[in-house]
């Protein structure tokens, strides 16, 4: 079966802010994610409660682990 | 869409395509042709098949075409009044297969022309040979001027000399008195337990040995290596230093919790497969591991202070070894190391900028401490606001730069990797060029941050006079915002910057400008990933050689070749063979 997992963009809010990370629910109640702040790009210091957006697709099991 | 005259010169040796309908009749000029950068995508969509017959966009400009064509035709020699004449066809001249990522073109400098004119022939095969392309392309036109000058040659002048002491280590134990005899280094087991007055986030410290026929140990993630260095006679960068050779320190944390303190790319495992041994910032082979474990309060992992924390107890450790360390007779040096700041008169200045992480907690280093690879005293480019800090070349190689570093551990340039930086010394050596400092550069979170350090980068680099600039940053994420941001300010005063960092397919740069057209690619993971392994991905001696040549290629007006769009590997291996030729 060819699944059409495409990337498209995702908004949520940050949740939790630390000097290292940041950690970001998806809206809808969609899940969490937490980025160190190396990969948060952002024009202000970032805090709780800001809007941000990726574009991710749904995950897609690939095989076994080791 | 059109192309403007500038973008039809640079790429007048590229396929001529038509970007839109054209009539009969019309004198092709830059605004009827397609831009060749934009190629690569429209072949892989299947609109665009560029025939073997061709035309360059140079030999369409201003010629007339007799015949109506559609968008994206790629113009051959039929379509063209007159058709092409004989000599004017274009011959495929296999070089030595230049094509790069970061390329130096088969041109050489200026008024160092070699002129290949074919008036007729088939299957033609030039081979030149690939010192004419990189490294020396400075130096034939420099070599007349030299012999014309041969009576009043300046001598270069030496700033300051740093002397070097190695010490080799046969052995490490754990006993009840500091000591290091006859190659052996003895340990106080009750250090463990009094380095902790250093700061009371350092809960817990536990030291072993691992040596190096047993890798085969569970190591936490390795937040640092760093050399047993101390100072003997004057200050960093000068005077005499002491160092062990053949035992390194690793330093590897937890929190009360058991998070790793690097949970983000961590790095924890058996410690034969998680470390690259034999890069710069890594320890050797044969080195034997000096494991400082230190457990940090619950939570703090995620603030400056956790880290910092582990960072300044392990330290007190190494001072009480650098204590004994700076008693050691000379004569008792296995090696003695000279380094030497050198200014050299005449040649082409050239600075090393290093971009650093500046984003906060671990994403931080300490500047000139006071012993070599040291905490105490140094200033945190964090505090400092990140604002670009100029050492001189020795200043660095005697552990100017403490590194705090955190993700990814394949990227991450370890306190060990200023101490032995490849690019550094390299460029040192070079009698080619005179390197006049080191300049670090933090990387601040805030994007506005990031563009007034890189401002002042530039301001700095245009007082600096220097006729040329490699720019390095580590790992991937929004530091290359600022890493783009430091070539433009670089670039356009006008001097030529080559650009050094990991990137491949994980870390691809997010944004570019028009001054990034010589990039080298630190990659060595197979499928262009963090690899999670310690030191992987970074600048060794190799990628140096490639960002100084392509310096001095860029320099001496050489063309270099655009990159392919994706990141390809087998361009960075040509390329490496490329300076292998040129050095037999």
């Amino acid at each position: 079966m060819e699944i059409n997992a495409d990337v498209r963009p995702i908004k949520g809010k940050i949740i939790e802010l630390t000097e290292r990370d940041v950690k970001i629910e998806f809206y809808g109640r969609m899940g969490m994610l937490r980025v160190p702040l190396r990969m948060l790009i952002c024009g202000k210091h970032p805090e709780v409660g800001d809007e941000v957006e990726l574009k991710m697709s749904y995950v897609i099991l690939k095989s076994n682990g080791r | 869409m059109s192309i403007t005259p500038e973008t039809a010169n640079q790429h007048k040796n590229d396929p001529a395509v038509v970007c839109c309908l054209t009539q009969e009749g019309t004198i092709i000029s830059p605004a009827d042709l397609e831009d060749p950068a934009i190629f690569p995508d429209l072949e892989e969509s299947g609109l665009l098949t560029i025939p073997e017959n061709v035309l360059t966009i140079g030999q369409v400009l201003g010629k007339k075409l007799v015949k109506t064509v559609d968008a994206l035709t790629p113009i051959t020699p039929d379509m063209i009044e007159g058709g092409m004449e004989e000599e004017t066809k274009p011959e495929v001249i296999k070089g030595n297969g230049v094509a790069e990522e970061e390329a130096v073109s088969n041109a050489i400098g200026k008024g160092n022309v070699i002129r290949i004119h074919i008036e007729e022939g088939k299957g033609i095969n030039l081979e030149i040979p690939a010192i004419v392309t990189t490294a020396t392309a400075v130096e034939p036109a420099a070599r007349p001027e030299e012999e014309f000058r041969k009576e009043e040659k300046i001598e270069d002048r030496v700033k300051r000399t740093l002397l070097m002491r190695e010490f080799d280590v046969k052995e490490v134990r754990l006993g009840d008195e500091t000591s290091f005899e006859n190659g052996i280094l003895t340990i106080r087991k009750t250090l463990a337990e009094d380095a902790l007055k250093a700061d009371p986030l350092a809960k817990k410290m536990e030291i072993d040995i691992i040596t190096p026929d047993n890798k085969n140990v569970f190591t936490n993630t390795i937040m640092d290596v760093i050399p047993i260095a101390t100072k003997v006679e004057g200050a960093i960068g000068e005077g005499i230093t002491h160092v062990l050779s053949g035992a390194v320190v690793i330093l590897t944390g937890v929190d009360e919790s058991g998070i790793q303190v690097h949970e983000f790319g961590s790095c924890e495992g058996i410690i034969g497969e998680k470390v690259r041994f034999g890069r710069p910032g890594c320890p050797d082979e044969n080195d034997i591991m000096i494991r400082i474990h230190v457990t940090i309060q619950a939570g703090t992992g995620m603030e400056r202070r956790g880290p910092y924390a582990a960072h300044k107890v392990c330290d007190a450790v190494i001072q009480e070894i650098r204590e004994v360390l700076k008693k050691k007779d000379p004569s008792e040096a296995a090696r003695v190391i000279e380094y030497k700041d050198v200014e050299r008169v005449g040649r082409p200045r050239v600075v090393i900028v290093k971009e650093i992480m500046g984003q906060g907690a671990m994403h931080d280093n300490v500047i000139l401490p006071k012993e070599p690879a040291g905490v105490l005293g140094g200033r945190p480019n964090v505090d400092l606001g990140n604002i670009p800090v100029v050492l001189s070349p020795n200043e660095v190689r005697d552990g100017g730069i403490h590194a705090l570093t955190c993700i990814g551990p394949a990227s991450k340039e370890n306190t060990r990797h200023y101490f032995r930086e490849p690019l550094v010394n390299l460029v040192a050596e070079d009698e080619e060029v005179n390197l006049v400092g080191v300049v670090f550069v933090g990387s601040p979170q805030v994007n506005e941050e990031k563009f007034y350090v890189s401002e002042r980068l530039g301001a700095l680099i245009e007082a600096m006079g220097v006729d040329g600039a490699i720019v390095t940053t580590e790992g991937f994420g929004n530091n290359h915002i600022d890493f783009a941001s430091h070539i433009e300010q670089i670039g356009k005063r006008g001097i030529p910057v080559v650009g050094v960092t990991y990137a491949a397919y994980q870390g691809q740069l997010i944004v570019g400008n028009k001054y990034m057209d010589a990039m080298v690619e630190l990659n060595k993971d197979p499928n262009g990933m963090e690899s999670e392994i310690l030191g992987d991905n970074t600048l060794t001696r190799e990628d140096a050689e490639r960002a100084l040549a392509m310096l001095k290629a860029k320099m001496a007006g050489v063309e270099i070749k655009p990159a392919p769009k994706k990141w390809d590997q087998s361009v960075i291996e040509k390329n490496q063979e490329l300076i292998r030729n040129a050095k037999k």
